[in-house]
């Protein structure tokens, strides 16, 4: 489903001595299906933005709508929200509780008041599609290796059946194999449930190769808001915001200042292998 | 964010009550606390009153601040009125139905209130000058013979000071957590008691799991670099002496000794 | 500096009634020499291993089997663990973790005290740390309104006031934004040129460890290869794939393209890229 927001502002301790303007005058649109990154370093406002989405934070000014209805209507039904738009915080192995890995999943479920039986088929399903063995059904999600409980705790989002996924950073902290795996399963799980998921991050590297759209925050702003090659054509600005290009990026830069090729926006491995090794080939053929 | 939150009730400023020792200021609240129940005349409130106004106009503290450290403690207040006015058995100065104020009530009921109010503002001068860790720091100085006794002065200091330094991120840690599972569907606004109690066990259990991990990896990092107890341990700013503290506490001897000639 | 040799160490879990229940060999004789000065990078996936063999060098852990000597000193005694530790110190993952203190300057502090370090000497030192980490400015704020990668950067603070000859990273830049890492990485580089600090950073980011002098990379408790960087990755990505690790991105994008030598950085690309141009 759409997201849409509409001049959107949050104050943050409104009237203390600590009040934050986190959020300025933030506007988009979020087509239903979408693979959209939004980046930004620390502090620039991305989880305050995404606590958006479901309704955990109010804006004090502007607009949200969810499948164009207001969500900030006194009306409007936040616990259907909450299912609709699941959001995975940060290092989710930490809110694990239950006593086994199956309850802990369940937790969403539960707290819908899905039946039984129907809450068990997500439960299996949702693990199902992490990658998580039956087996480790009744095991205590304390006892799994962190790459586990990661995706347990993902799983425990999914079954909630949400139509927008939004996770925030959900491959820190892993070593590389670990990061692709999970980025992999992550768009794998798109394509199959088809749904919008929303990738956060303060990584470029990461969210490059996976997302069609890239919005950038910076000090509380919605700096850029394009396709992927779009805003790595910004390069200088995204440096200067503390962001880091991807190297791919960067070197294709290098490439382009040294006079070698022309401007590209090349930010994959794919399509720098297939520019740069046809170049080579190129001079050869007429070398020979 | 709710890192900024400060703990205690410390009121930063430079006055010269803020830069006394912490403990001139931890023994003088004693006295103070002592001081004020020598007495058992109206007499003794007028030196007791004196000594708190001067601490509160050197402090610089507004008094509105002060006056709202009173609030926690206005039903107390109230109820001790009611109770020593109707309740004291003496000569009947006023009746209304079945209540009776009589004169040794309302000496009571004024005596206590003035005492309680002057205790409660008197103490809490100590933690508006006094920042947390300056206090642990002096009462890990003062409580430091008791370590003959075996007791742990220097571990207990320390435990309340890491502990200072953590509520702010545990507060933090607390506010994500929940939001966590409310994006699951948890619910703490509605239902019962017993129903809001159970659930907190979603933010409670990673609460506590979380605090251990914190509280083990810190160890271990305050291991690292060459923790081994207060055995042998330097500080960075020792607590020193100024003229202005042996001053203040010639000052303090002088206010309790005149208090115990009170009649 | 740090010797290893033959070094076992075994977690040992027990059930309720104190039986074994289960043993992990973390540290699988594992021999190993530092040298005074070296930058080495220790790559592994999760669980190979890294932590274990880093908190062995600080004493935090002390060998199942075999000896590790740090500076001259034998880890296994006791009487030298504070000699070990002032001399080896460690910078850990999450930075809120390893403060201790409510001002930036009293927890750089921390690890004198604990010397016992007099307090002039110490203020000097403190002062000296903090400029060298360019957080001098901060000394008297709370740790708590810091960005990760000054936390880190007051942590590495807090391990110079004690004058050490040896860092060890222990993925210290896994949970800062880029920023924030490249930051703690120019910073290790910079004490170990300057200062001549040996360094051992251990890490998940392969850029990170390009500027090392050599490369370890762990898996299962023992060293499975090791080398300067240019060794470890002209081994090629199906080789690295399975100790966990990756390519650098550049050094992955000239072996795809057949570019010859191994590259590391962006201008060796661009030069063996013009020369396969010619």
């Amino acid at each position: 489903m759409s997201i849409t927001f509409d001049k959107v502002d949050y104050i943050y301790g409104k009237g203390t001595s600590f009040e934050k303007r986190a959020l300025k005058d933030i506007s988009f649109h979020i087509r239903d299906g979408e693979f959209v990154g939004i980046i930004g370093h620390t502090g620039s406002g991305k989880s305050t933005l995404i606590q958006h989405m479901n309704g955990l934070l109010k804006c004090t000014g502007g607009n949200v709508y969810y499948d164009c209805k207001d969500i900030s209507n006194r009306e409007y039904d936040r616990k259907t929200l909450r299912q609709n738009v699941g959001i995975v915080f940060q290092y989710p192995e930490h809110q694990l509780f239950e006593a086994t890995v199956g309850k802990d999943v369940a937790f969403g479920p539960n707290n819908l008041n899905i039946p039984g039986l129907q809450a068990d088929v997500r439960t299996y399903e949702a693990l199902k599609s992490v990658g998580i063995d039956d087996s480790l059904l009744d095991v205590s999600p304390f006892d799994l290796s962190g790459g586990q409980k990661r995706r347990v705790a993902i799983a425990g989002v999914l079954a909630m059946k949400p139509k927008v996924l939004v996770l925030d950073e959900p491959a820190a902290g892993l070593d590389p194999v670990g990061r692709r795996d999970i980025l992999d399963m992550i768009a794998r799980i798109r394509r199959e449930e088809n749904i919008t998921v929303i990738l956060v991050s303060h990584s470029m590297e990461d969210v490059a190769e996976y997302v069609d759209r890239i919005m950038v925050m910076n000090d509380g702003a919605l700096e850029m808001d394009g396709t992927v090659s779009e805003v790595f054509a910004r390069r200088k600005e995204l440096e200067e915001m503390g962001l880091s290009v991807p190297q791919i990026s960067l070197l294709m830069g290098d490439l382009e200042d040294a006079g070698i090729i022309k401007d590209t926006g090349i930010y994959t491995m794919e399509e720098a292998v297939r520019v740069l090794s046809q170049k080579l080939l190129d001079r050869r053929g007429r070398n020979q | 964010m709710i890192r900024d939150i400060t703990i205690g009730q410390y009121y930063p400023s430079e006055s010269v009550i803020h830069r006394l020792d912490a403990r001139i200021k931890f023994i003088g609240t004693i006295a103070y606390v002592i001081a004020l129940f020598l007495f058992d005349t109206f007499w003794g409130f007028l030196p007791a009153l004196v000594w708190l106004g001067s601490i509160v106009v050197l402090s610089g503290i507004p008094i509105g601040f002060i006056a709202r450290g009173l609030k926690p403690i206005f039903f107390l207040l109230v109820f001790l009125v009611i109770f020593n006015l109707f309740l004291t058995p003496g000569e009947v100065i006023a009746e209304w139905w079945i209540f009776k104020i009589t004169d040794n009530g309302l000496e009571n009921a004024g005596f206590m209130t003035l005492r309680l109010t002057l205790l409660v503002i008197g103490s809490g001068m100590m933690t508006y000058t006094t920042t947390p860790s300056q206090l642990t720091t002096g009462m890990e100085s003062i409580f430091k013979p008791l370590g003959v006794f075996k007791v742990p002065v220097h571990e207990v200091a320390m435990m309340m000071s890491i502990a200072l330094r953590f509520i702010p991120i545990l507060l933090e840690e607390t506010d994500k957590i929940m939001k966590a599972q409310q994006a699951r569907g948890a619910d703490f606004e509605s239902g019962n008691i017993f129903k809001r109690a159970k659930a907190l066990i979603p933010v409670l259990v990673p609460l506590f799991v979380s605090a251990f991990r914190r509280a083990g990896e810190l160890a271990e990092a305050m291991e690292a670099r060459c923790y081994h107890g207060g055995k042998g341990r330097t500080k960075l700013h020792p607590l020193k002496f100024s003229a202005g503290d042996y001053i203040s506490l010639v000052l303090i001897i002088g206010f309790v000794v005149g208090m115990g000639f009170i009649p | 500096m740090v010797r290893f040799e033959n070094v076992t160490f075994e977690y040992i879990r027990r059930d309720e009634e104190g039986n074994v229940d289960s043993i992990t060999t973390a540290l699988d004789e594992l021999s190993l020499h530092i040298k005074k000065g070296e930058f080495i990078a220790v790559l592994g996936s999760n669980g190979s291993g890294k932590s274990t063999f880093a908190r062995h060098i600080n004493a935090l852990l002390k060998p199942t089997e075999g000896k590790v000597v740090v500076a001259g000193y034998d880890t296994t005694d006791d009487d030298n663990i504070l000699e070990i530790r002032q001399r080896a110190g460690m910078v850990f993952q999450n930075p809120d973790n390893q403060i201790v203190a409510e001002t930036v300057e009293e927890d750089v502090a921390f690890g004198p005290e604990n010397m016992g370090i007099p307090t002039d000497e110490m203020q000097k030192r403190v002062d000296e740390a903090l400029k060298k980490v360019g957080l001098y400015k901060k000394k008297l704020e709370s740790p708590n309104r810091l960005s990760g990668g000054q936390k880190q950067r007051v942590a590495i603070a807090g391990i110079l006031a004690m004058k050490p000859d040896c860092i060890i990273f222990d993925e210290p830049t896994a949970m800062l934004d880029p920023g924030g890492r490249r930051m703690i990485v120019e910073t290790a580089h910079e004490l170990n040129k300057k200062d001549g600090i040996t360094i051992i950073l251990i890490t998940h980011n392969m850029e990170e460890t390009v500027g090392a002098d050599r490369i370890i990379v762990m898996e299962k408790g023992r060293i499975a290869l090791e080398g300067t960087p240019r060794q470890v990755f002209s081994k090629g990505e199906e080789t690295l794939k399975k100790y966990g690790m990756e390519v650098p991105v550049i050094t992955a994008l000239a072996q795809k393209i057949g570019l010859d030598g191994c590259i590391l950085t962006r201008e060796e690309f661009v030069d063996a890229y013009v020369k396969a141009l010619e």
